[in-house]
């Protein structure tokens, strides 16, 4: 023990000359502050081991690479984007490589609503005011990591009464690099009264060897406000993701969230809703398709602090070789919020015996008028229904098909936008041919 | 048609069928009756190529084909189509998808063209009326929330999209009222003809009061051990399965 806390405390004063090197790297913009108490944070917290309670399910310690340099900016050629992005999406873009913004590749942007790199307004009010505040890094390191060296990222802010028609896709890519890279990309998104705004977030790698990209995406949406986010882990198949999204929802605020985990070695969610003002409503989905040795570690809370919001949690996950989910989702209920009505559901398909997940409920009520509903499964592809579809003349393979897209389905088909929503449809066929194809070899 | 020559199959290592004996002709219909646990359901489910039951001994002759040497899929594909006893509920896809997806498999693996959806619409239409579903049920996730009869009509509309040639219904009538009975029975009997067979699997005499079969088979304990026409029904309607039994056990000793 005493072992190592003193290595806690060789490897932080390392930490804070990175900080001071990171710094002056930075042109001045530095939010030297908020940096400073996030490396704090992170000396105190360590990197996680499977001793700290929201890890005890996965080993960390593929994320802990002392190689990994931080990423730097690339030239993204058009045929490594054109995956990634929808035509038919009409919306704004802003693009990110190796977590640096690529200026070349935004799009316009209509009135009403300020885009912006973050790292290009750091000293914009609103950033000032709420950049690491619902993010806070007194107890998670990779957030304390992103607070100390962040970048760039987005920075929105939807003025009141605004409804922003184009959504706005947020694209993370890291690209080959020869050594190990870790990104930070950090956003700040503000949805003012009454306004209402669409957000898709792709993380990717257009590479093959491993990199970290930790991020961190922080959401207000004030009173009466629409927030819609969709994001899509893409990284490749040997890339570490770990990812911090917070939201907080004022007085008759919704906030649709759907989380789909494709790529990735290693990759953990943690997603937090935080009910805060009354008749808000929280819809978090998720849906994963695992193969390999793949880990996803999905880690969510819901926060109702006021009366009369309902929430909404649904994931999903199909897995196949000796991959690995774990799914834990938490829903504190405070005493003052009464007629709360919240729903969790977690269910898995396991398609081969070398597969596994963990899925824990955690509920905390306060409250006493309170309907709150939790479930999970896991289980196999439903056997009597394989057959009863080969009965009708429908060959095995398909049958398996049409049954693993149903239960896929049951998450595609509540993205509301339809671009995303087909390319997800060709996403996921193309992912499920693959599972299979692995293991059946 | 069909010819089962001394079937036995059963379930984990367990015999169930020990040497069944049936031969179905173009045409004909045939019902299969027993007391609960005589291997009736076992019977229909081998017949349709369900994994867990294993066939030990014996052989399905099925025009002129080793019916048991193809996999259920291939079954359909050749005409054989079994009515669930329970049909199986399937979330997330909807009845009109699952018929039209079923029809044209068929379709494709006998190298017929592909029915659209708009030709697929004006069909389903007309098998609807025989059945009397309302065209709402294409919408449903297949078979979740049915009642127990809408869930047995069903099987007989996919029977009719479908049309097969040796239809096995297994307890279709089971958990019916009447009214639901006779919209099935209807639907039975409009979708036989001279060239095509039925066997009707039941426990009970009164679906065969719409459904006339040429011949009634008794089965016990895994075998058929009585064969008849239509009157033996009636007997076993009025006397019950026991007489049969201790005449059964009688003739064994």
């Amino acid at each position: 023990m005493t072992g190592s806390k003193k290595n806690t405390r060789h490897t932080a004063s390392n930490h804070a000359s990175w900080v001071q090197k990171f710094e002056s790297s930075l042109n001045g913009q530095s939010l030297r502050a908020l940096r400073q108490q996030a490396i704090a944070d992170f000396d105190r917290l360590g990197y996680p081991t499977t001793a700290d309670e929201a890890w005890k399910s996965v080993n960390p310690s593929a994320l802990i690479r002392p190689d990994f340099e931080p990423a730097i900016p690339a030239t993204l050629a058009d045929a490594e984007l054109e995956p990634f992005i929808y035509p038919d999406l009409q919306g704004i873009r802003l693009v990110f490589v190796n977590g640096h913004y690529a200026p070349e590749r935004a799009s316009d942007i209509p009135e009403g609503i300020t885009i912006a790199n973050l790292g290009d307004v750091y000293d914009h009010p609103l950033v000032k005011a709420h950049l690491g505040k619902l993010a806070q890094t007194t107890d998670l390191a990779f957030t304390a990591l992103n607070t100390a060296f962040m970048r760039d990222g987005v920075f929105i802010h939807v003025q009141p009464n605004i409804i922003v028609e184009a959504p706005v896709h947020i694209l993370f890519i890291t690209t080959a690099s020869e050594t190990p890279t870790i990104s930070h990309p950090r956003n700040l998104i503000i949805a003012d009264e009454n306004s209402q705004l669409s957000i898709v977030e792709t993380y990717a790698g257009t590479g093959t060897e491993t990199y970290l990209t930790n991020a961190v995406t922080e959401i207000i949406a004030r009173d009466n406000a629409s927030v819609n986010c969709i994001r899509l882990e893409l990284q490749n198949t040997k890339g570490l993701h770990v990812a911090n999204f917070q939201a907080q929802l004022g007085r008759s605020s919704r906030m649709t969230f759907h989380d789909f985990t494709f790529g990735g070695a290693f990759v953990r969610n943690d997603v937090s809703a935080y009910l805060r003002g009354e008749g808000s409503e929280a819809t978090v989905n998720g849906f994963y398709a695992l193969e390999g040795s793949q880990q996803v570690d999905n880690y969510t809370l819901l926060e109702h602090a006021e009366p009369h919001c309902p929430s909404h949690e649904l994931y999903k996950g199909i897995l196949g070789g000796s991959s690995r989910a774990i799914f834990r989702g938490k829903i504190h209920v405070h005493q003052k919020a009464q007629h709360t009505d919240a729903y969790q559901q977690n269910e898995n398909i396991l398609l081969s015996d070398n597969a596994r997940v963990n899925t824990k409920p955690q509920l905390e009520i306060y409250a006493d008028e309170v309907k709150c509903s939790h479930g999970a499964t896991i289980g196999q592809l439903d056997e009597n229904a394989l057959f009863y579809l080969q009965t009708r003349g429908i060959p095995k393979a398909e049958a398996r098909r049409i049954l693993l897209r149903a239960f896929a389905d049951d998450i595609i088909g509540r993205v509301t936008l339809a671009p995303v929503r087909s390319h997800l449809s060709d996403l996921i066929d193309t992912r499920l041919e693959h599972i299979y194809a692995k293991d059946m070899a | 048609m069909l010819e089962i020559r001394n079937l036995h199959a059963g379930v984990e290592g367990a015999e169930i069928l020990h040497g069944i004996d049936l031969a179905v002709n173009a045409g004909e219909i045939h019902a299969i009756m027993g007391p609960n646990g005589s291997g009736k359901s076992t019977l229909a489910q081998v017949l349709a190529g369900h994994e867990a039951y294993s066939v030990t001994a014996g052989e399905v002759i099925y025009e002129g084909q080793d019916l048991l040497d193809m996999d259920p899929d291939e079954r359909a594909v050749q005409g054989v189509f079994l009515a669930f006893q329970y049909p199986v509920e399937i979330p997330g896809v909807n009845s009109a998808y699952f018929l039209r997806t079923a029809l044209n498999a068929l379709r494709t693996a006998r190298d017929e063209e592909e029915v659209d959806a708009i030709d697929f619409l004006s069909l389903i239409r007309d098998k609807l009326k025989l059945v009397e579903m309302d065209e709402k049920f294409l919408k449903r996730s297949v078979n979740e929330g049915f009642s127990g009869g809408e869930k047995k009509r069903h099987e007989i509309l996919q029977m009719a999209v479908l049309e097969p040639r040796l239809a096995i219904l297994d307890e279709t009538d089971s958990g019916l009222d009447i009214d639901a009975l006779r919209v099935v029975a209807n639907g039975v009997n409009t979708l036989h003809s001279a060239d095509k067979a039925t066997i009707v699997v039941t426990h009970y005499q009164r679906l065969l009061n719409n459904i006339v079969p040429d011949v009634v088979h008794v089965m016990l304990d895994g075998r058929i051990v009585q064969s008849g026409d239509k009157t033996l029904a009636m007997e076993l309607e009025e006397k019950g399965y026991d007489w049969i039994k201790e005449e059964h056990a009688t003739h064994s000793v």
